[in-house]
C-alpha cells in the first residue's frame, strides 16, 4: 500500500492530497522570499488519534512532517524544505472544548484560530489577552504558541502568548500523545495552572518552532475584558530612540500595566513613518517626519481610566512633539486599531503596502527597554555600513515597528525590504542572515525562527554549546527519526 | 508552447495577483468593533469543500501564480477546485477591509477585483481545454441553439405568460427583462410582478425572442457564448426603443449592470431591480399598502445584488413597509453575508455542495427566529427553498414580489 492510501484511510480522500494542484498552495506563507517548494502530500486530520496515526506512518516511511496552522508566519516556518514531506494543515483541529469561567481558562484544539477564539470569548466578556500573533487575525493557536508570539495586541499586558498557556496536548515525534501542566495529575479535573508537578516540561514544546511534536491541544487562560479604554497617538520629531525608551521606562516606573492599565504601546520608528506618509496611507498624519508612537490603556471603571489617562498623557507629552488626534480622522490610531476597525492587526497592512513588486524580511527581536536606543542605533549604522550591498540587492533596511511587552522588555520589529526579482533573491537572504545575525549578537533574542532564523541561531553559533548540545539531546528523545520540522535549528 | 495554454487573461492582472500577500482573511477575519466583532466565515467552499488553502482565495491566488510561472499544469482536476467557488465575492469584501477612509491602504486596491481574477482564470482554463466541467458543458451545447441553460425550448420561453397579460413589444415605461429562471423554472416571480405593474398602470415591454443574460457563461469562463447572447440581447433591446430595464433576477440584473458595459461599447441602458422599482413606487405613493403581513421577516442578500452591485437598502427598506412583526437581520448581512450556495456554476457544477451551504444559511435564518425568510433572486430563491425542505425547516421561503403582491 502505498503511503498516500495509509493516509486516506487515516483522514478519508477529502482530507489528503498528493495533487500537485492542491499542493501548490502549501508552498507558500507571508515570507516571499524563502524557496516554495511543493510538498508531495497534505492531509488534514480532525483529531489527536489521527495525528498519532499519521506519525505512525511518517515513521513507517521516514517521511518528514510540517505541522502548518493558518500559514501566516513570515520565517518560512510551515514552508516544505524538500518536496519529500507530509504537510500537516492543523486548521480542522479547530473546536472551542471548554471554556471554564470559574478558574477562568479555555481548552481548544490547536488548529483554531485567535479571531475565532476571541470572537466566541468577546460575547461573553472575556478575551485571550493577548491576541496571538501580528500576522493576522487567520492564525492559529497552535502556531502563536510554536513561536511565543505576541505582537497581535495584548502583549503590552499580557506578555507573550506562550505566558498564558497552561495546559498542553503534544504528539511527539515517537507517536505517543502527552499532555503537560496541572493535568500531568491524573486526578485533576480540569486544567488550572501550568506550573507545579515537577519540571516544566510543558516549555519545550512552546516556542518549538513546530519541531518537538505537534501540538494538538492547548489550554490558555482567559481574562475579563475591561469594558473602557482609551488611547493616543503621539508624534516625535527629535530623538526618537532616546525618548520612546525614556518614556517608556518612566511609565515602568509607575506601574505600566498594572498600574496604569497599559494594553499595548506601539513605537513606529521614523523610517517606517516616511514610508506610511510618502505614499499618504494615513491621510492625516500628513508629512510628518519622525517617529510616532501609540497606546492604548484599559480599565475597569472610568475613573480609574481618566485617571491613568491623565497620568500616561502626562508622561506622554513630556517626551512626545504633539498629539496626532484626538479623533481618528486627526490622526489617532488608536481608535481605529482598538475601537471601531474591528480587528487589532496593524501589521496586515503592513505586509501588502509594499505592493506586488516588494517585499518584506522579518529581523525581529526581543530586547531589553533599556537597549532598545541603543541598539537601533546599531541598526541605522549595520544599514549603513551595508549600503553598497543593499543597493545591489535592491533593498532596504530598518526597524518597522517596536512593541512593548511587560516588565523590562520589547520586540524589535525590523527587516528588509526588497524588490520581487528572483535574480537578486539569493543576495537578499544573504542580507537577511546577516541582519538575524547581527541582531542576535546585539543581544536580541530570537522568537520567531521559522525555518530561516532557526538555521542562524545555529550557523552563527548564537546558543551556548552545552544549550545546544542538550537541545539536540531533547529532541532525539522526542523525535528519535528526526521527522518533524526537519532542516530547523539544523536538526 | 499552445497558445491557448498560455494563461494570458491571468498574465494581463500578473500584478494584481501578485499584490495577495497570503495574510488569510479570506479564511478567517473578524469585522465590526473590537468591543462586538462579527466572526466572518467568509468562504462556502473553505467551509465545505475539503478547507485546503486552494478552498479559498489566498490558496486559488497561489494557484494562479503557479499556472502563470509554469509550476504547474492545467488539467480538469485543477478546473474542478476553481469552479467550486460561488463567486460570492466575500473574499474581495474581507480582503484586508480597512473600513477607515483616513486610514488608506493598498492591500485591497492592488489586488482589484478578486471576481473578476476568479472568472479570467476560468476563462483561460476553458481556452486551455479543460474547462468548463462536463455538467456545464452540457449546458452550453443546448444554449448556444436554445439559449436557455434548463434545457427547454427557447419558444416555450414566454409560455408563463397569462393569456389576458398586457405587455408591449416596443415602447412602454420599462423592458422587462425576465431571466431563465423566471422563464422556465420560478415563473410566479415573473407573474407576480407582471401582476403588480399592471395594478399600479405601468406598461412593461417583454421581448419574446429575449435570450440567456449569460451570466452563468461569464461566470463559467465560457466568454464566447456569453458575448454572443449579450450581443443578441443588445440588438433587440435597441429595437424596443427603451431605455430603462428592469430584471426580477440578481443574477440578470448584475450582468446587465456590470458586465454588459464591459463587452459591449455603446451599452447605454440603465438597468434596475424590480426592488429598487418597487422601493420607488412606495416611496412616492404610487404602490399603497392595504395590509401589512404579520409575521417576523428575515432577508437573504443576494451576492449578486448585495456585494456585486452595492443593493442593500432598497429591500430593507421594502420590508420595513410592508411587514407588521419586524424584521430581524441575519448574523451575516449586507456586504457580509453568506452565499446561497447557488451561484458561479456551483448549483449545476456541484449539486451537493450547493445544498451543503443553503442548509448552513436557512439555519441562519431559524436563528433569528424569523416565519419568513425573504430574498430578491430567484436562483437564490430555488437553492434555499431546497435546502429549507432538506433541513425540514419551518421557514417560509418567498420571493419579496410575493409579499408585495398580496398587500397592494
Amino acid at each position: 500500500m502505498a503511503i498516500i492510501d495509509e493516509l486516506t484511510n487515516i483522514v478519508g480522500n477529502k482530507y489528503c492530497s498528493d495533487k500537485d494542484y492542491i499542493n501548490v498552495a502549501y508552498s507558500r506563507t507571508i515570507d516571499p522570499c524563502l524557496p516554495e517548494i511543493i510538498p508531495k502530500l497534505v492531509v488534514r486530520p480532525e483529531s489527536t488519534e489521527q495525528v498519532i496515526e499519521i506519525i505512525n506512518i511518517a515513521n513507517k516511511y521516514k517521511t518528514p512532517i510540517l505541522p502548518r496552522g493558518g500559514g501566516c508566519g513570515i520565517m518560512g516556518g510551515s514552508k516544505p524544505i524538500s518536496e519529500d514531506v507530509i504537510v500537516v494543515d492543523m486548521t480542522r483541529m479547530d473546536k472551542i472544548l471548554d471554556i471554564n469561567e470559574k478558574d477562568y481558562t479555555v481548552t481548544v484544539e490547536c488548529g483554531l484560530s485567535w479571531s475565532r477564539l476571541n470572537a466566541v470569548l468577546f460575547e461573553k466578556g472575556y478575551y485571550t489577552g493577548n491576541m496571538g500573533p501580528g500576522s493576522g487575525l487567520n492564525a492559529v493557536i497552535g502556531g502563536g504558541l510554536s513561536h511565543h508570539s505576541g505582537g497581535g495586541g495584548g502583549c503590552g499586558k499580557y506578555g507573550k502568548c506562550t505566558e498564558n498557556c497552561i495546559g498542553l496536548e503534544v504528539v511527539l515525534g515517537t507517536g505517543e500523545c502527552i499532555t503537560f501542566g496541572s493535568q500531568q495529575n491524573k486526578y485533576v479535573e480540569k486544567p488550572f495552572v501550568r506550573l507545579g508537578l515537577g519540571p516544566d516540561l510543558m516549555g519545550i514544546f512552546l516556542g518549538d518552532n513546530g519541531t518537538m511534536g505537534i501540538k494538538t491541544k492547548a489550554t490558555m487562560k482567559i481574562y475579563p475584558k475591561p469594558p473602557y479604554f482609551s488611547g493616543k497617538t503621539f508624534f516625535i520629531e527629535d530623538q526618537p530612540y532616546e525618548n520612546v525608551q525614556n518614556m517608556v521606562m518612566e511609565l515602568h516606573k509607575m506601574g505600566w500595566s498594572q498600574g496604569l492599565g497599559i494594553y499595548d504601546y506601539f513605537f513606529t520608528p521614523p523610517p517606517a513613518v516616511m514610508g506610511v506618509t510618502t505614499d499618504h496611507l494615513i491621510k492625516s498624519w500628513g508629512d510628518i517626519l519622525g517617529g510616532v508612537i501609540f497606546y492604548v490603556h484599559e480599565a475597569f471603571s472610568e475613573t480609574v481610566l481618566e485617571d491613568n489617562s491623565e497620568t500616561i498623557e502626562k508622561i506622554a507629552k513630556k517626551y512626545t512633539t504633539r498629539e496626532l488626534g484626538p479623533s481618528a480622522e486627526e490622526g489617532n490610531i488608536t481608535d481605529w486599531y482598538y475601537g471601531e476597525q474591528g480587528h487589532w492587526q496593524v501589521y496586515h497592512y503592513g505586509f501588502s503596502v509594499l505592493g506586488p513588486n516588494y517585499y518584506a524580511t522579518s529581523s525581529e527581536m526581543i530586547v531589553p527597554v533599556s537597549k532598545m536606543a541603543e541598539i537601533l542605533h546599531k541598526l541605522d549604522e549595520w544599514e549603513e555600513e551595508k549600503n553598497d550591498e543593499l543597493f545591489e540587492a535592491d533593498a532596504e533596511s530598518g526597524a518597522s515597528h517596536i512593541v512593548m511587552l511587560p516588565h523590562n522588555s520589547c520586540y524589535i520589529g525590523c527587516g528588509l525590504s526588497a524588490t520581487n526579482d528572483e535574480d537578486l533573491k539569493e543576495d537578499v537572504i544573504k542580507l537577511w542572515r546577516e541582519q538575524l545575525e547581527l541582531m542576535s549578537k546585539l543581544g536580541g533574542v530570537l522568537y520567531m525562527a521559522g525555518q530561516i532564523g532557526s538555521q542562524v541561531l545555529v550557523d552563527s553559533k548564537i546558543y551556548t554549546e552545552p544549550f545546544y548540545s542538550f537541545f539536540k539531546s531533547v529532541k532525539k528523545l522526542v523525535d528519535p527519526n528526526n521527522l518533524i520540522s526537519p532542516g530547523k535549528f539544523r536538526f | 508552447m499552445d497558445e491557448k495554454k498560455n494563461f494570458r487573461r491571468i498574465k494581463e492582472l500578473e500584478e494584481n495577483i501578485y499584490s495577495c500577500v497570503a495574510i488569510g482573511d479570506c479564511r478567517n477575519t473578524l469585522k465590526g468593533p473590537y468591543s462586538k466583532p462579527i466572526l466572518e466565515i467568509c468562504c462556502p467552499n473553505r467551509d465545505h469543500g475539503g478547507g485546503f488553502e486552494v478552498n479559498f482565495a489566498r490558496g486559488r491566488f497561489t494557484l494562479a501564480r503557479a499556472l502563470i510561472e509554469g509550476k504547474i499544469q492545467p488539467s480538469e482536476g485543477l478546473a474542478e477546485e476553481v469552479y467550486q467557488c460561488t463567486l460570492c465575492g466575500s473574499c474581495r469584501e474581507v480582503c484586508n477591509n480597512c473600513e477607515n477612509p483616513d486610514m488608506v491602504v493598498t492591500a485591497r486596491e492592488n489586488i482589484g477585483d478578486h471576481i473578476d481574477i476568479w472568472e479570467k482564470l476560468r476563462a483561460d482554463l476553458v481556452d486551455a481545454g479543460v474547462a468548463p466541467l462536463p455538467r456545464h458543458k452540457e449546458i452550453f451545447t443546448h444554449q448556444e441553439k436554445e439559449h436557455n441553460p434548463y434545457f427547454e425550448k427557447h419558444n416555450d420561453r414566454l409560455n408563463w405568460l397569462p393569456k389576458d397579460s398586457n405587455f408591449l413589444q416596443s415602447g412602454g415605461d420599462y423592458l422587462f427583462f425576465i431571466g431563465c429562471t423566471s422563464a422556465y423554472r420560478l415563473n410566479e416571480i415573473s407573474r407576480t410582478f407582471l401582476e403588480i405593474a399592471d395594478r399600479i398602470g405601468l406598461k412593461m415591454t417583454i421581448i419574446p425572442d429575449e435570450w440567456c443574460c449569460g451570466s452563468i457563461n461569464f461566470r463559467t469562463g465560457v466568454e464566447e457564448l456569453g458575448l454572443e447572447t449579450a450581443q443578441h440581447n443588445y440588438e433587440v433591446f435597441k429595437a424596443t426603443n427603451i431605455k430603462s430595464i428592469v430584471a426580477t433576477c440578481a443574477g440578470c440584473y448584475r450582468t446587465l449592470k456590470i458586465d454588459y458595459p464591459k463587452w459591449i461599447d455603446d451599452w447605454d441602458f440603465d438597468v434596475l431591480h424590480s426592488i429598487e422599482l418597487i422601493d420607488r413606487l412606495i416611496k412616492n405613493g404610487e404602490i399603497k399598502i392595504k395590509n401589512k403581513i404579520s409575521g417576523i421577516m428575515t432577508y437573504h442578500d443576494p451576492c449578486h445584488l448585495g456585494r456585486h452591485a452595492g443593493l442593500y437598502d432598497a429591500p430593507r427598506r421594502v420590508i420595513e413597509a410592508i411587514n407588521q412583526d419586524g424584521f430581524v437581520e441575519m448574523r451575516r448581512n449586507r456586504a457580509n453575508a453568506y452565499c446561497c450556495g447557488a451561484g458561479g456554476g456551483v448549483k449545476s457544477g456541484f449539486p451537493e455542495f450547493a445544498l451543503e451551504v443553503a442548509i448552513d444559511r436557512i439555519k441562519e435564518a431559524e436563528e433569528t427566529g424569523a416565519e419568513w425568510l425573504t430574498t430578491i433572486c430567484p436562483f437564490c430563491l430555488g437553492n434555499l427553498r431546497d435546502a429549507a425542505k432538506e433541513a425540514n425547516s419551518k421557514l417560509k421561503v418567498v420571493d419579496l414580489l410575493e409579499l408585495v403582491k398580496n398587500i397592494i
